[in-house]
């Protein structure tokens, strides 16, 4: 192998030609500051995110880009190593298609585009050494509603320069395909089943829910059986990842990574930690169905994930 | 089976990373004052895998990391924690300047009509109150105080604002807050403060903690514009 040709230089950069939808710095977020109300934020499809650091070579704690439906077009400006992961935007490398799950070396006057959606909703760009941006409470992430992290807490615009770490990589292929598309989602009872009528939570089971275009980072609206009883507002207070919150109008918020760290409706049901990624990938105007299953599958299911994301990766031809 | 009565909460399952331990009771002082020495034994605790401990008015959210903690394990340690009966952070005192109405506080108007009270009875009455700060949350540094005087309780507005200006003080059922940002936001706006309530610059910090006392005085456009270019001499630095 010939040292000097891979040389890379230590920072390198990218033009954003256009910035697509909404494509955002993330990383695994920012936990432990719910209490003076700061958002968790960071990748809503953290396993896609987790391979695209993987096949970046990235460390885990590293930014990528979050890129949403329509994806950005990006000219490299140095030599850099770069993966990409989770949903099917029509990406190409040249105007050579380029698949989630698999990474890339890229030159100087490449071209990254997206012609447009296939599958899912979000993929994730990683490049070796991570994105740069601001960095804030330990994370890069983009909080659009504080306005902090990653290019100025805002999504990428034409004529942003974007600065990656730098580095070069072996191409690889993910091992198994790099995000979770379904429809079923599952959800665990709790923690205010107990506000509602017994059988209340049949309801969210009986039937399939819209996905609505007032969906964003923050969470999902869904539209379809109503779940009665809702006690309407209660006093304001923690909220997990994947909360289902019954608004009293009776139809349900799932809360994704961008929502508020306390919130004021009740949440009779919570979204298992391994279909976060499930949520992440479909699109408004999409119908989901719901779940019922136990804490134990729960986290079977979670551990299934984490038994996945350890795969080893395969040598690209 | 503990029942959230007295210092030991209920422990409830939130999804397969966090329990919420929960109190009984509605937004009531007392209460409030157990979830936040609740909050600060757990977090006393220092139990490895536990990634966030949030406190709201009668609950305390703790999430973990369920690779490095078992969920059954962690249920069992939070329900045993009450005992403990820790301590408190001392309570602090803020007296937060506003003016109040016209461009300040667009919403005092309507505040006045649906309470049937003139906009001065709306402002001496909000200003009259010694509230206590219950949790953060919204956005960052966002104190949830209450309780507000029963005749300005109103439900909160049909249809939420896209902009909410830095620093409005909005009141909605019995609670009143401060925005920190501008931001989006369906509460009742009726006046703004020069103070920051949050900064980002490290080290990051939120102006009032739960278990606090605020108080607000109202203050004139002339004095709005001097106490802010006092307080924020850059002009908005705060914002990140």
């Amino acid at each position: 192998m010939n040292w000097t040709l891979r040389a890379v230089r230590a920072v390198a950069r990218l033009a954003v030609r256009r910035g697509g939808m909404l494509t955002t710095v993330q990383d695994l977020g920012r936990q432990g500051y719910g209490h003076l109300g700061v958002p968790q934020q960071g990748a809503v499809d953290s396993y896609a995110l987790r391979w695209a650091l993987r096949l970046a070579g990235c460390d885990l704690g590293d930014a990528a880009l979050e890129i949403t439906l329509l994806g950005p077009e990006l000219e490299v400006l140095d030599a850099c190593f770069a993966g990409l992961a989770g949903a099917e935007l029509g990406a190409s490398l040249n105007g050579e298609p380029w698949p989630a799950g698999e990474s890339r070396e890229l030159a100087p006057s490449d071209v990254i585009s997206f012609a447009g959606p296939r599958q899912g909703f979000r993929a994730y760009l990683g490049f070796a050494g991570g994105v740069s941006g601001e960095r804030v409470l330990h994370s890069r992430a983009t909080d659009l509603q504080s306005r902090v992290g990653g290019q100025g807490g805002r999504a990428l615009w034409a004529g942003d320069l974007l600065e990656v770490g730098g580095g070069g990589g072996e191409r690889v292929e993910a091992p198994v395909a790099t995000s979770l598309q379904r429809d079923t989602v599952r959800f665990v009872p709790g923690p205010r089943d107990g506000l509602f009528p017994d059988g209340a939570l049949k309801s969210l089971t009986s039937g399939p829910y819209r996905v609505t275009t007032e969906s964003n980072r923050v969470g999902m609206r869904l539209a379809g059986p109503e779940v009665p009883g809702a006690p309407g507002d209660i006093p304001s207070e923690g909220t997990p990842l994947g909360a289902i919150e019954i608004l009293p109008s009776g139809q349900p918020i799932i809360l994704l990574q961008g929502r508020g760290s306390v919130g004021g409706y009740p949440v009779p049901a919570t979204v298992i930690s391994a279909d976060i990624p499930v949520l992440a990938q479909l699109r408004p105007g999409q119908d989901l169905r719901f779940a019922q299953v136990d804490m134990a599958a729960a986290r079977a299911a979670r551990r299934e994930i984490e038994e996945r994301l350890l795969l080893p990766l395969l040598a690209s031809p | 089976m503990r029942t959230g009565s007295g210092p030991y909460p209920q422990v409830l399952p939130a999804g397969d990373e966090a329990l919420l331990c929960a109190f009984d009771g509605g937004i009531d002082p007392q209460v409030n004052a157990r979830v936040q020495a609740y909050a600060a034994a757990v977090r006393a605790a220092a139990i490895a895998g536990v990634v966030g401990v949030v406190p709201g008015y009668h609950s305390v959210l703790v999430s973990y990391d369920p690779r490095r903690l078992d969920g059954d394990e962690l249920a069992r340690i939070l329900g045993d924690l009450g005992e403990a009966e820790p301590r408190p952070e001392p309570a602090r005192h803020h007296d937060i300047p506003v003016c109040y109405g016209g461009d300040y506080g667009p919403d005092l108007g309507e505040v006045a009509a649906a309470t049937g009270l003139t906009v001065d009875e709306v402002v001496a009455l909000h200003a009259g109150e010694l509230y206590r700060v219950y949790c953060l949350g919204f956005s960052p540094g966002f104190p949830y105080l209450a309780s507000l005087p029963p005749r300005l309780r109103l439900p909160r507005r049909a249809a939420p604002r896209l902009e909410v200006a830095q620093g409005s003080v909005a009141i909605a059922g019995l609670q009143t807050g401060i925005y920190p940002f501008q931001s989006s936001g369906g509460w009742h706006l009726i006046g703004r403060t020069p103070v920051r309530v949050f900064s980002w610059l490290e080290p990051v910090s939120a102006l009032t903690r739960p278990g606090d006392t605020v108080s607000f005085h109202p203050i004139d456009a002339g004095t709005f514009a001097r106490l802010e270019r006092e307080l924020d001499p850059a002009g908005g630095a705060s914002g990140g």
